[in-house]
């Protein structure tokens, strides 16, 4: 049976873990470990392999969620994870000092995965900071031939968000499938 | 009294939610107890733009007038009266529950009530048992039978309401108009301007102009402060009549618009309101599935950026409009035909956007037209067909 993907990706603290969880059928399988390096400043436990869940659906299909490891340096199996997959959610944290250099940084990271598939932005912690706003988002997207993605404010603890996200990233790969 | 139990099959529905009108907030507050005690998981008393029905009070002061309210903003929602006498003329969607009320009645009528508004219309019928129940509770063999028939009509109408009920609140009921004649166009335009969208549009210009925070007042939605700068907005106004203002025309002289210029303190986050949310709703609100005047539908339209979805009222179909709009320049007309949705739904989206400033129509001859063929479906439009059932699900949960 075909598998299908969706992978959701950003910096450390940007809500992957919670967004999986949030729409996972199943407890996600989590692979926390206690940061030892710079990561820690930002969340106590990092996730050093991947997160993963399930959303299940009729006949048996299921989508595969898998969150990236938020460590740059465990970047080296982004390319194996994306394989076959639908499209990607990239979370940004809104109150990291300079969060346009995690959005450029994972959108490279992304680039070939992107133009294949497709993607949407959830900015999260935009309760603590409100700045940038979602149109300063835009700017920055537009130089990079993203200015029609779908950017989000998001609470990954949100299902309802989480839900809207992907759905949003569905009706942009193809209007007409809801039909 | 016991407590009530839920049949099995009804217990994996949702939550029925139910608005009150003309009770006294003490009455409220104590139903909403009752409820929360006696009917948990099966009903629960909300502001009237999320309700799936209505409890109106028919025995309140200036309760006809709210009845008249009702039907003019919601005609086809499910309203449940509870009145001391009969009426001569019940709406079809409304079930007439005489007091003194019978407990185990008002939990009859409202359990069977949320099962036919979220099941299926086929369904949805009253089995025999279910009415000689009914009947032998109600135990007033004079009044059942009608009381009955009441119930059962206007639980109809609640399926068929709910089968729409997506679009009940926000987008109204406007059937789709034949755009190539004159005569039925014109019936797919209104004016922003005589709405609360436009005197709230009018106010935030005038407020950035004077920098100054406005104050809008009226009979019909009380004092909403506007920060123009900060784009927020503070209102006090409880959900159902901010609701029924925006749905309705105001007259110029309903509507006094006054700068506070002595610097109000700035609201607490709890008070603020987004002014993109804020005009967002009251743009679906007065649009009601009609276009802006002054829109040409024959026009391709552009959607600049997507709204911020997640924090804001989200219309029937906007992901799949956006997702069209935010590809190619499409002719809004034809939008609902390649998405095979009610021209309303995609006038109200429009609407919305409009007020955002997130469409533009693409008048360069250089736009290419989306037309229907070259929107390929993706290779896995069954996957995505089946995710997108779930997901919407998710959201109305």
């Amino acid at each position: 049976m075909a598998v299908y993907k969706i992978i959701f990706t950003g910096p450390v603290g940007a809500g992957k873990t919670t967004a999986i969880s949030s729409l996972s059928d199943i407890p996600p399988v989590k692979t926390d470990r206690l940061a030892s390096d710079m990561t820690r400043e930002r969340k106590p436990e990092t996730t050093v392999a991947m997160d993963y869940g399930l959303v299940n659906l009729a006949n048996g299909v299921a989508i595969h969620l898998y969150g990236t490891p938020g460590q740059e340096r465990f970047d080296f199996m982004w390319e194996i994870l994306v394989e076959g997959g639908i499209g990607l959610v990239l979370l940004i944290d809104n109150t990291r000092p300079d969060p346009f250099v995690d959005l450029r940084f994972f959108v490279k990271a992304f680039r070939k995965f992107i133009d294949q598939t497709g993607v949407v932005i959830g900015v999260t912690r935009t309760d603590i900071r409100a700045q940038p706003a979602i149109e300063d988002y835009y700017r920055e997207l537009a130089p990079l031939g993203l200015a029609s993605i779908p950017v989000f404010e998001v609470d990954a603890r949100k299902r309802k968000d989480v839900s809207l996200l992907v759905e949003a990233l569905l009706c942009s790969l193809d209007p007409l499938a809801a039909a | 009294m016991t407590n009530i139990t839920v049949p099995n099959k009804l217990s994996d529905l949702p939550v029925l939610k139910l608005c009150t009108k003309g009770l006294s907030e003490r009455t409220t507050r104590t139903m909403a107890v009752f409820i929360e005690r006696q009917l948990a998981g099966v009903c629960e008393l909300v502001p009237g733009d999320l309700a799936d029905a209505v409890l109106i009070d028919l025995d309140a002061q200036g309760a006809k007038q709210l009845m008249a309210e009702q039907l003019e903003i919601a005609p086809n929602q499910p309203m449940l009266l509870l009145s001391l006498s009969t009426l001569d003329q019940l709406p079809p969607n409304a079930i007439l529950l005489q007091k003194p009320i019978n407990v185990d009645v008002f939990f009859k009528i409202l359990c069977d009530l949320r099962s036919q508004v979220f099941k299926p219309r086929q369904e949805c019928h009253f089995s025999a048992a279910n009415e000689q129940v009914l009947q032998s509770r109600l135990g007033r063999a004079g009044d059942t039978g009608s009381a009955t028939k009441t119930l059962v009509e206007a639980t109809d109408h609640a399926a068929k309401h709910l089968n729409s009920r997506e679009s009940h609140f926000y987008i109204g009921s406007m059937p789709d108009v034949d755009l190539s004649q004159t005569g039925e166009r014109a019936k797919v335009f209104y004016d922003p301007r005589e709405f609360l969208l436009g005197f709230v549009q009018k106010a935030v210009a005038q407020g950035l102009e004077a920098a100054s925070v406005v104050r809008l007042s009226s009979f019909a939605f009380g004092d909403i402060e506007i920060y123009p700068f900060a784009r927020k907005v503070v209102s006090h106004t409880p959900a159902s009549a901010l609701y029924a203002a925006g749905r309705l025309p105001l007259r110029e002289g309903d509507v006094r618009i006054a700068f506070d210029r002595a610097a109000p303190q700035f609201p607490t986050s709890e008070q603020q309101e987004s002014l993109d949310e804020y005009l967002w709703k009251l743009a679906l609100w007065a649009s009601r599935g009609r276009l802006p005047v002054g829109t040409d539908p024959d026009l391709p339209v552009v959607l600049k950026r997507w709204p911020n979805l997640t924090r804001l009222l989200v219309s029937p179909h906007a992901t799949r409009i956006a997702g069209l709009w935010a590809r190619e320049p499409l002719v809004l007309s034809n939008s609902a035909t390649v998405l095979c949705i009610p021209q309303r739904y995609v006038f109200a989206f429009y609407s919305a956007c409009v007020a955002l400033e997130l469409v533009t129509p693409a008048k360069r001859a250089l736009d290419p037209l989306l037309v229907v063929e070259t929107v390929r479906p993706h290779e896995k439009r069954g996957i995505f067909r089946m995710l997108l059932s779930k997901l919407v699900g998710n959201r109305e949960e």
